[in-house]
């Protein structure tokens, strides 16, 4: 019998990066399928496009600076897929090229690589896209889906009432939750989303805390605001179920270095999340807020990690008096 | 105490030299801007109305939100039109419509957007400025004194069946007249579309004097 | 005379205001959408940097310590007002082109830092001539980041159309946050080229001690 002599740990868990982002990647499937339906094979070339520019920029990166090559782990293909998945399907191939230079190069690698971004990759890329090409990434970009694989074929553009849920506020809950809704290619079915949150919970990748607060917020402000506003408000249904806010509270707002490490953190983290994305919708220009929201708040999780510390295991706090307690 | 004098009279004599020597260049530079102002303020009226060769402003016949109104003269000293600027909110904040008109009724130009503050979205908003061809389409407008609306349509992508590619589209409509919205850039057009009607109504009343109902 | 080389030099590569002091960041920030800008904004702080270094340099025995930021500023003042009424008068495009930031330049660190650190230590021929070298290599940093952020943003050089009609330009190079990015990916090359350079002559260096 051999024995072998290591320190300690001993006893490990069989997650590894690689594992956990297995599970997105299989997480973002059905969001994918639902995609190719409403939008046609269009919408898997173009996060095709988005996945193996992600991993080759990665992997020309890592050549290039002598640096331990990471494609393996999969976090840039995870990336790539969060890239494609928020774009229109009738995002051209360079930009799609561009936005992934952009996550991998700008926003992931220049920082420090996998864990040490500050911000969301794929989500800044789509900002970034957002910048650039406006008239490509919203408004005549989102065409109007023509149900069950055929290509669209009729724009969802005009310019005096815009045909994306929420600058028109007239679809069916039906319509939002099937995805027969113009948008960009992953947010649109809600069923896929939710079938892809249900399995990022059972396989423990996140927990249920800061989606659910996100969407929660966003719908109840969402509606307050609007009424606030006067004329017609839409309901926090309606709030939670159009836009990216489920795509985006699901995949985005969980990536772990972008989130607060405390759970007072995450509360206040998702909070501020959903009110900033109901503002946005209501009051600022743009009808989709979320991503911006996001944004925002990955910025403010320093400082909400700066001020609220965990509890250091076996710390006695004062009381006072002078009485110790655990 | 004295070395306080100290300090002051010599920061004093740097003031008033230096005082001194702008004084001198504001006197060298005066005439030049003025000149300079006159010509970019005729060079933009000139875009809406290229006959011109005099505008003077009309003071009294201004009305509250108007920012200025013209008479037009030609090189023989006769009225030959109005020139007027509206501002309407945009997205971003004012966009400023200058409208000329002769003295038929017909547009003589339209130029959108010339304004200092203008602040709209860059490659949104921002395509109601220097383009003229929406400005032309404004401009082809036979006004009778009724508000202009948009065309019903507008533009965007399309997906050919099968294909893998991606198409622009743009309104089918009978008629190459009337004028489409810009594409994503709601708020900004129909800022611009305010801004001409009241534009255009002033204009008219100013040039049919006689007809009821046209302010 | 290798003293002045020096001194001139120092400002264009060594102590190159915008890519080693890293100062006057606002406006290379702000105006270098286009790389005309970056030449005009350029020449107006290189011409007020070598009068007020000329200016104060001159008067540095006049001015007494504890007053001396109030006259910098006030030296400053002047020659930044008349070249603003210099290019209001005969270069109106620029003037409008640059705008707000003219009178800013006041406020340009570069100036006030060579103000306190050379000019009123240092004759006047070598103060302008630091004048010219700070003033050129702020003209010349910026010029680069405005070229870039006009090609990509616009996709012109100098005004001049480079590209065809189907193309279209990454616009936020033109926003602020393209600025923001552009500045600091030309920084961090800049760094690099330079830290290979200094490298080199390290090991160098090394080589020649060993055979010494």
């Amino acid at each position: 019998m051999s024995f072998n002599v290591s320190t300690a740990p001993h006893i490990r868990t069989k997650e590894s990066t690689q594992s956990i982002m297995r599970n997105v990647l299989i997480a973002l499937t059905p969001a994918l399928i639902a995609g190719i339906i409403v939008f046609g094979f269009l919408s898997l070339f173009v996060v095709a496009v988005c996945v193996v520019s992600c991993v080759a920029f990665e992997l020309l990166f890592e050549l290039l600076m002598k640096r331990p090559v990471t494609i393996k782990d999969l976090s840039a293909a995870v990336t790539g897929m969060l890239l494609g998945l928020t774009m229109p399907v009738t995002a051209p191939w360079w930009m799609c090229v561009i936005g992934s230079a952009v996550a991998i190069l700008l926003v992931k690698q220049a920082f420090g690589g996998i864990g040490d971004n500050f911000l969301n990759p794929a989500l800044t890329a789509r900002a970034v896209l957002l910048a650039s090409w406006p008239g490509r990434m919203s408004g005549g970009a989102f065409v109007t889906p023509n149900f069950l694989g055929k290509y669209a074929s009729l724009p969802a553009i005009d310019t005096v009432s815009r045909a994306t849920p929420l600058a028109c506020g007239n679809y069916s809950i039906l319509d939002l939750f099937l995805g027969k809704i113009p948008g960009t290619i992953g947010e649109v079915c809600k069923i896929a989303i939710l079938l892809g949150f249900a399995y990022l919970l059972i396989t423990r990748v996140i927990s249920w805390g800061v989606p659910v607060i996100i969407v929660v917020t966003t719908g109840v402000f969402g509606w307050l605001f609007g009424l606030m506003k006067g004329g017609e408000a839409l309901s926090p249904i309606y709030h939670m179920l159009s836009g990216g806010i489920l795509f985006g509270a699901v995949f985005m707002a969980t990536d772990y270095s972008t989130c607060p490490m405390t759970a007072l953190g995450q509360i206040i983290f998702a909070f501020g999340i959903g009110l900033l994305t109901a503002v946005i919708r209501v009051f600022a220009g743009y009808p989709e807020g979320v991503t911006y929201a996001i944004l925002f708040m990955n910025i403010v999780t320093p400082l909400l990690d700066k001020y609220i510390k965990p509890r250091i295991y076996g710390e006695q706090k004062e009381k006072k008096g002078g009485e110790k307690v655990a | 105490m004295r070395n306080t004098f100290n300090l002051v009279w010599r920061l004093l004599l740097i003031c008033l030299i230096a005082g001194l020597v702008l004084g001198l260049v504001n006197d060298i530079t005066k005439g030049p801007i003025a000149a300079q102002n006159k010509l970019a303020a005729d060079e933009a009226h000139k875009k809406a109305f290229p006959e011109a060769a005099e505008f003077k402003a009309m003071p009294e016949n201004a009305a509250d939100d108007a920012i200025e109104y013209y008479e037009v003269y030609n090189e023989a000293g006769e009225l030959i039109g109005y020139l007027t600027s509206k501002r309407a909110h945009g997205y971003g904040g004012d966009i400023e419509v200058m409208v000329g008109m002769d003295l038929e009724g017909k547009f003589t130009g339209v130029v959108i957007g010339a304004n200092g503050d203008f602040s709209e979205t860059a490659g949104l908003g921002a395509k109601v400025k220097d383009n003229p061809e929406f400005e032309a389409k404004f401009a082809a407008i036979e006004y009778k004194g009724e508000e202009i609306e948009y065309k019903e349509g507008g533009g965007g992508y399309t997906i050919p069946a099968g294909s893998l590619s991606v198409e622009k589209y743009e309104s089918e409509s009978d008629s190459d007249e009337g004028v489409d919205a810009i594409s994503g850039a709601t708020r900004s057009s129909n800022a611009v579309m305010k801004a001409f009607n009241e534009a255009a109504a002033q204009l008219y009343a100013l040039v049919h004097p006689n007809e009821g109902g046209a302010n | 005379m290798s003293k002045a080389v020096k001194v001139f030099t120092n400002g264009l590569l060594n102590e190159n205001p915008t890519f080693r002091l890293v100062l006057g960041t606002c406006p290379t920030i702000a105006i270098t959408t286009q790389a005309m800008n970056g030449i005009g904004m350029g020449l107006a702080a290189t011409f007020v940097l070598i009068g007020s270094n000329i200016v104060i340099s001159l008067l540095r025995n006049f001015i007494p310590d504890k007053v001396r930021i109030p006259a910098f500023i006030v030296i400053i003042c002047m020659f930044v007002t008349a070249v603003q009424m210099l290019m209001q008068a005969f270069v109106p495009a620029l003037y409008a082109s640059l705008g707000i930031f003219i009178p800013l330049i006041v406020v340009n660190c570069i100036i006030l830092a060579r103000a306190e650190a050379f000019a009123s230590k240092n004759s006047v021929f070598y103060s302008a001539l630091d004048g010219l070298g700070m003033g050129l290599g702020f003209t010349v940093a910026i010029t680069i980041i405005g070229a870039i952020r006009e090609l990509v943003g616009s996709g012109t050089i100098f005004g001049a159309q480079l590209f065809g009609e189907g193309f279209e330009p990454m616009l936020i190079a033109a926003l602020a946050p393209g600025g923001f990015i552009v500045f600091g990916l030309v920084l961090g090359f800049v760094n690099f080229i330079t830290r290979k350079g200094s490298e080199h002559a390290h090991d160098e260096e090394e080589k020649e001690e060993e055979a010494a």
